[in-house]
């Protein structure tokens, strides 16, 4: 028996759970024990526990933060406040109009994010109440100072410094709608226009600011944007329906009328996250081709590339682990030993950025030993087509003497009532030429695929069979011309001779055996799932490495069929899921009030613009080469030409937090902006840069239903209203309808705030009911329905699982692109000048130690002949290097080296894959997230340098870090390429230099390859007053007064990133599908046919800063301990070879 | 001490007390190979148990990534050390338990964590051994697997042996070991004994705390808040029975008894823990071995070639919130019941397809895999 001190009884204080009567209790009655493992005499205070447990009421909930799995997530409440998250457990029940339902295996679905929600509901880092920044507030109220060149004084402007004042809701709207009337009369007309040039920007970017009359509208000046506007049907695409409304604005200040006005500029998001894989479109003319989760259960076999399954795509892990139960193969290809691969029959460490070089390898191995699945090839891909030498285009079927037979079976794709479902102009259609055995040349129309190719060919007493795949020879042409054509097949087949197995080997690190191991594997299994991921869509060349993808799967057969496909996993983004433009683009001048009309017949009328945010990130700029040898050259085209850029407001989105090179855009392109609106539930970077921050409602605290849908599952969920809030807050939609009421007050225009009439009401379900009637995949769903039903729907697709590519190759039904075929060529100018018409491998731009962006192509291989700008090699000219094209082979590929190397002493590839612990920046405010996110969490701050109660690190191989003399958990800076990084013009005495140069903890890690790092994405950087705060406090707190928690005291991992545009994504001659209609065009696309930008290319040097123990003296302390990798003591060896067991 | 009868390690061992089987045993199967160290089992007991003060630093459920993850920092490496290296023969444990290795004035052999050590819960996570350019089954060249941690529960824990107060105990009805939040004197001698470090002080109150097995839960029939959470599916809970009264219908006993594809944590340390692992296949087995005990080739053997029952079984994981005390397969699907007999949930063995038709007479709109 211990003996009984004061000090213990006070330490026995207990506040919330026993009570002083207990106290006593305790020390006043005997108790006796005899076997506690037999019985134990008094059990009442088991009732503590009990007592904890209970709550009053429960409500569902939809946790949406774009990782795309939607879960419905059931928050248990006591006393008014949710206490605890738990999954819904009920998707077994969702089903659709038809009955078909979903099964079990989708449980439980929520993770640990969602079940720490709570958390960010109740925190201290949420968005209170209005706030606008001091120097703006007297910006507008000194009336909008400008100089001769249009722009505002200086010191109105130093964002992310200035003290913020409270305002209210009335005032915030008011102040945002008098200074949008301003800037949009500022830069409207000629005299806008001239401001805006007098401020140096390219005369391109005003013509695409242009009304359909050619006069200048400043509304064009505004970038609004909907974060993930797929993940909140009216709440989050309200925001492109007030920018679509704002063509009221421009008549109201250029009087045009509905003909001639024009609406905001609209901003992307699977783009601009570089989530888009825009090879995709260039393959079969769509999006993105992604499988359902619960299509992998019909894979024979899953090769899983740069995806990361098990850290960001948790919910549906049970779909394709599976296959470890069905005795299936999977197969992961990355360059470290990543969590994913210790799931795998193989893995394979590819070298970063070199995909394309590994896929070609793959296809030479296919082509080589007859691998491939010829009929699937000649029915479905270009590749038996053939192609002119001397123009390096498509044969068209014009073009022979005498005309070739002719396969055109017409539209096949066709509505009930015969119309073709695929509108596509004339002009882009292309009828090319086949040959066949018996030397005759067949043309085919886009429609002459599949089962329709085989029985045109039928009736000229051909087969399928008899078509040439591997061919080369001439043709006559009109006016008697002998030409040489080959088809795509043959020009693989001659590109793929620099692809040997022992050549891939040296670009890729990947053993030959493994490869032709692979190549085998993929070819002999009855259906093959290629999953990729992000790990090789972030590198500049991307396009070339999606296209490789499809070559291979192409090649083997493994397209539009269950369990074999190609699917590209990232952000949740199939928006055309949702019909949302008969509510985005519902037409202001001609508004349906009326709550009964069909969403089909509300009247629409498209005002917004979109562009890429690439281009503001790029400086607010195109991109515009210097060519030395042809001057000055544009190579954006004008479909995807973006305007300037003098208002920014974002909604649900970590803008600035999580934009690439962000410490240039705060320093060197914010200051071109006159107001940016942050809208938000918590406090980001996004708002420390702000000028107006609105606060909004958390998911669990919605005052008015929604609507969203996924990529990866087939469910329609609803969001239901949820509990009162907790803070000041408005939901997204009021917001958007006070500015417009404000605008109204201005105007006088009515329209404004008729616009938002159903919000007003209470009565959204009117919106949501039209997006339903309008979609295929929703029609015959009535909104009140779902939401009284708690659960969610399935979306009415063709099939289920939705199988990308089944309407092709199981119904024939062409492919949306020129030929009707998955294309593996493109002819467009654009691409023959990048010199990739055929996919080829191209270096990395950055993260290589080779020459950036050399191509590797068989010694005088001439199918590729890139246009020579005569730039210099050793040119590190960002747009320069966009078009330096040198054409090289394996061995002299391998003798090259990247001038950032020898130049600048950078040697460490840096890598950014997304963390299972966050969504991005997303729940960098919950304090047990960020414990468990790095080597370094603890929630008594034993160090002082800890910025909160964790901090990121960055990844490093040993061996790499003992070389450069860094132990394991010491501090080192990471510098990338000086010329830009952090930002352009830094200097040692800058004091932002400080804030955005990286110092970062070291991690020792053994699965990464030698000369490659990993700093996870989404961290919550340094800002000017975080570090101010960490330098100033006793205790070194990073924590901000406006209530941002970093997680790092210095720099993000943005400090060693920037901005890329690659020409051939930002062409205007690409064809690709209509996002929400079946209707072919050509040119920009809204997160289809876009520039993606290339977050991976990153090359960095480290340094060491501080040690890492406690009193910054010595090594880290768990790293004295000798069982860390690295530093491993003889009993750690002897556990790691299970040593303490003998026998 | 007294002698127990402990079936892990095949034998009779010492213990503090007589031996007593509770009615039913608590007891858990975790699937390494399914798990995805998404914490969101941290989360969800964090959430439901330990989120007030003093309670900072303390995860009842934590899943550390081996071999240099561990919470405690290095827990297992050290009392493996302290231990030193022992043998089984022919499934019987021949070396000392830490009861049997205990030093002088202790009843079992243990350290006491210093307040540092419990600092980054998540060290080393996803660390595995080393890298080379490729790794393949049936043994991964470098590696790195999750192990999941909750109090074992075990039949002769240390922790309860260890309380000078007696203030530790086991349920007789279910077996789930609990500290009485009432009579701890908060000596921490539990924590230095158990070898798990399951068994956390908290100084706000004076008092330990520990893993209650979500007994609220339990007693109502549904599964504890970390077997429910599980995204992987990689967990089922149920009862236990003693190898001498298996019931193949009861799907622990099945896992456990049956089949042996579950295995008990460092049985050598001689607590007969009560969650069972069915061993990562790509692992050396030396190393898995050293953690749970000579059946871990026979159980990967099994987990690799699933015959129908055993993937029956594993389809229920994760499905239902209800504990599953029968289940019953069929050729088609797998039924689960509870301790009343009454359906629980019934899941098929494959996974339907639907094709719906391209043109919807009465909504007259087509259908589209592209919309």
């Amino acid at each position: 028996m211990a003996a009984v001190t004061a000090a213990a009884v006070g330490s026995f204080y207990v506040a919330s759970q026993l009570t002083t009567a207990d106290l006593m209790f305790r020390f006043l009655k005997p108790v006796k024990v005899d076997n506690p493992l037999a019985a134990y005499p008094e059990r009442d205070w088991e009732k503590l526990y009990r007592d904890q447990y209970r709550y009053d009421s429960s409500f569902t909930f939809v946790c949406a933060p774009n990782d795309t799995h939607n879960c419905r997530l059931r928050a248990f409440v006591r006393n008014g406040v949710i206490v605890r998250i738990e999954q819904a457990y009920d998707v077994a029940e969702y089903q659709d109009i038809y009955g078909n339902k979903a099964t079990p295996t989708w449980h439980p679905r929520g993770c640990l994010k969602g079940l720490t929600f709570m958390k960010r509901v109740y925190s201290p880092f949420r968005v209170k109440y209005p706030l606008v920044r001091k120097g703006w507030l007297n910006w507008v109220n000194a009336g909008f100072p400008r100089d001769e060149n249009g722009r505002p004084p200086k010191e109105y402007f130093r964002r992310g410094v200035d003290d913020w004042v409270r305002v209210s809701w009335d005032e915030a709207f008011e102040l945002v709608a008098k200074a949008m009337v301003n800037i949009a009369q500022t830069y409207s007309g000629p005299s806008g226009a001239e401001l805006l040039r007098r401020q140096g920007y390219p005369e391109e970017m005003i013509e695409a600011s242009l009304d359909p009359s050619g006069e200048m509208a400043g509304v064009r000046t505004f970038k609004l944007r909907g974060g993930m506007a797929f993940l909140g049907a009216t709440r989050l695409a309200g925001m492109y329906r007030f920018a679509n409304m704002l063509a009221l604005l421009d008549n109201y200040l250029r009087g045009k009328g509905p003909e001639g006005s024009v609406g905001a500029r609209t901003w992307d998001n699977y783009a601009w996250h570089t989530d888009l894989p825009p090879g995709h479109p260039m393959v079969h003319g769509v999006q993105t081709f992604d499988q359902e989760f619960n299509d992998f259960w019909n894979s024979d076999m899953l090769v899983i590339s740069g995806l990361n399954l098990i850290q960001n795509k948790m919910a549906d892990a049970s779909w394709w682990q599976s296959r470890i139960d069905k005795k299936k193969k999977i197969v992961v290809i990355a360059p470290e030993y990543s969590p994913t691969a210790t799931k795998a029959d193989y893995w394979i460490g590819i070298r970063p950025g070199t995909d394309t070089a590994l896929m070609l390898g793959l296809a030479h191995v296919i082509i080589r030993e007859a691998l491939y699945k010829e009929d699937f090839v000649k029915k479905f891909t270009d590749m038996p087509l053939l192609v002119r030498e001397d123009t390096k285009k498509l044969l068209r079927q014009d073009e022979p003497h005498p005309k070739p037979l002719s396969l055109d079976p017409g539209e096949t794709f066709v509505y009930a009532d015969g119309k073709p479902v695929q509108e596509m102009p004339e002009e882009l259609k292309t009828y090319a030429v086949m040959r066949s055995k018996d030397g005759r040349l067949v043309g085919v129309s886009r429609t002459a695929v599949g089962e329709h190719l085989a029985q045109q060919l039928q009736a000229l007493g051909l087969s399928v069979d008899d078509l040439e795949l591997d061919w080369k020879g001439t043709v006559t042409v009109k006016g008697g011309e002998t030409v040489g054509v080959k088809t795509i097949f043959r020009l693989y087949k001659e590109l793929t001779e620099e692809y040997t197995p022992e050549n891939v080997e040296k670009i890729t690190n990947v053993p030959k055996d493994m490869l032709i191991r692979l190549a085998r594997d993929i070819a002999s299994a009855g259906s093959v799932g290629f999953l990729c991921g992000m790990g090789m869509n972030m590198y500049f060349h991307n396009d070339l490495i999606n296209r490789a993808y499809f070559l291979v799967a192409s090649l083997t057969g493994n397209i539009g069929k269950p369990g074999g496909n190609v699917g590209s996993y990232a952000g949740n983004y199939k928006a055309p899921i949702l019909n949302l433009p008969c509510y985005v683009v519902e037409d202001p001048f001609n508004q349906t009030l009326s709550p009964d009309v069909d969403g089909r017949d509300v009247k629409k009328k498209a005002y917004i613009k979109f562009e890429s945010i690439h281009y503001w990130n790029y400086g607010d700029s195109p991109l515009i080469v210097n060519s030395p040898k042809f001057g000055r050259v544009v190579l954006t085209g004008k479909t995807h030409m973006p305007s300037p850029t003098k208002l920014v407001w974002a909604v649900n989105a970590n803008l600035l937090g999580v934009c690439k090179w962000h410490y240039d855009t705060i320093k060197n392109v914010l200051p071109k902006q006159e107001l940016y609106i942050a809208q938000d539930f918590e406090w980001n970077m996004n708002c420390e840069y702000a000028d107006v921050v609105f606060p909004v409602e958390a998911w669990t605290e919605l005052s008015y239903p929604d609507m969203t849908a996924s990529c990866t599952n087939p469910f329609i969920q609803l969001f239901p209203k949820g509990m009162n809030s907790v803070h000041d807050t408005k939901h997204d939609i009021e917001v958007y309808a006070g500015v417009a009421s404000a605008l109204a007050k201005i105007t006088g225009d009515e329209r404004f705030v008729l616009h938002w009439k159903f919000v007003k009401e209470g009565k959204v379900e009117v919106y949501l009911q039209r997006i339903l009637d309008c979609g295929t995949t929703t029609r015959g769903y009535n909104i009140y329905e779902m939401l009284s039903a708690e659960k969610g729907f399935l979306a009415l697709f063709r099939t289920y699982p939705r199988i990308p590519g089944w309407e092709q190759v199981q119904e024939s039904k062409p492919f949306y692109t020129r030929t009707g075929r998955l294309e593996f060529y493109r002819e467009e100018d654009e691409f023959l000048d990048q010199g990739e018409n055929l996919i080829v491998h191209r270096e990395p731009m950055e993260s290589t130690p080779y020459l950036p962006s050399a191509i590797v192509a068989p010694k005088g291989f001439r199918a590729i002949e890139p246009k020579d700008h005569g730039v210099d090699w050793e040119s590190l000219n960002v747009e320069e290097m966009t078009v330096r094209h040198v054409k090289l082979t394996t061995e002299e590929m391998l003798k090259t080296r990247n001038p950032l190397l020898d130049k600048d002493g950078l040697d460490l590839i840096c890598i950014t894959p997304k963390p299972r612990h966050r969504v991005h920046s997303s729940w960098s405010t919950v304090d047990w997230n960020v414990i468990w996110a790095s080597n370094f969490g603890d929630p008594y701050r034993m160090d002082k340098r800890t910025p909160w109660v964790g901090e990121e690190e960055l990844d490093i191989n040993p061996e790499d870090a003992k070389e450069r003399g860094i132990k394991d958990g010491d501090y080192v800076y990471v510098d990338g390429n000086p010329r830009d990084r952090p930002y352009r013009g830094w200097n040692k005495g800058d004091p932002f230099y400080k804030v955005s140069r990286l110092k970062i903890r070291a991690r020792y890690n053994p699965s990464l390859p030698r000369g490659f790092t990993i700093i996870y994405h989404g961290i919550y950087g340094a800002t000017h007053r975080s570090v101010e705060a960490h330098e100033t406090k006793a205790d070194g707190l990073a924590v901000t007064d406006t209530g941002y928690p970093p997680s790092l005291r210095y720099g993000s991992q943005q400090s060693v990133v920037r901005a890329w545009l690659n020409p051939t994504q930002m062409t205007d001659s690409l064809v690709r599908k209509d996002y929400f209609t079946h209707k072919i065009g050509k040119g920009y696309l809204v997160d289809v046919c876009s520039v993606t930008g290339a977050p991976k290319e990153s090359l960095v040097k480290i340094s060491f800063a501080e040690n890492g123990s406690l009193d910054g003296a010595d090594t880290w302390e768990p790293a004295q301990t000798g069982f860390t990798p690295g530093n491993e003591s003889e009993a750690m060896k002897k556990y790691l070879r299970g040593g303490f067991i003998r026998g | 001490m007294a002698k127990v009868y402990n079936w892990q390690i095949g034998r009779e061992m010492e213990y503090l007390y007589e031996g007593k089987r509770p009615k039913k045993q608590f007891a858990a199967v975790f699937d390494i190979n399914r798990c995805i160290g998404c914490q969101t089992c941290t989360m969800s007991c964090k959430s439901t148990w330990t989120f007030d003060k003093g309670q900072e630093y303390m995860w009842w459920n934590n899943v550390e990534t081996k071999p240099y993850g561990g919470y405690p920092q290095f827990w297992d490496h050290r009392i493996l050390e302290m231990l030193g290296t022992q043998s089984w023969e022919n499934g019987v444990y021949t070396g000392k338990t830490i009861f049997e290795a205990r030093p002088e004035g202790a009843i079992a052999l243990g350290f006491m964590p210093s307040e540092p050590e419990w600092r980054f819960p998540n060290i080393y996570e996803d660390t595995p051994t080393g890298w080379s350019s490729t790794v393949e089954l049936p043994v991964h060249q470098n590696w790195m697997f999750y192990l999941q941690r909750i109090c074992n529960h075990c039949t002769y824990p240390a922790c309860l042996a260890s309380c000078p107060r007696k203030a530790i105990y086991k349920r007789e009805e279910d077996g789930i070991v609990l500290i009485d939040q009432n009579r701890c004197g908060g000596f921490k001698k539990c924590v230095e004994a158990c070898p798990y470090k399951k068994s956390l002080y908290r100084e706000y109150t004076g008092r330990s705390e520990k893993c209650i097995a979500c007994y609220p839960r339990v007693e109502e029939g549904t599964i504890p808040r970390c077997v429910a959470t599980c995204v992987g599916k990689i967990r089922l809970q149920g009862f236990l029975n003693p190898p001498e009264k298996v019931d193949p219908s009861n799907p622990i006993d099945y896992l456990v008894h049956v089949e042996k594809v579950a295995l008990p944590l460092y049985p050598q340390f001689g607590l007969e823990p009560n969650v069972y692992y069915i061993p990562p296949r790509w692992v050396p087995r030396d190393f898995l071995t050293q953690m749970f005990g000579p059946g871990v080739e026979a159980a990967i053997r099994k987990r690799t070639n699933l015959d129908s029952t055993l993937f029956a079984v594993l389809r229920l994981f994760g499905t239902t919130q209800r504990i599953i005390s029968k289940f019953k397969p069929t050729s088609k699907e797998v039924v689960a019941y509870d301790s009343g007999g009454n359906e629980v949930i019934r899941v098929s063995l494959e996974e339907p397809t639907y094709i719906r038709p391209f043109y919807d007479e009465k909504y007259k709109i087509h259908r589209f895999n592209e919309p």
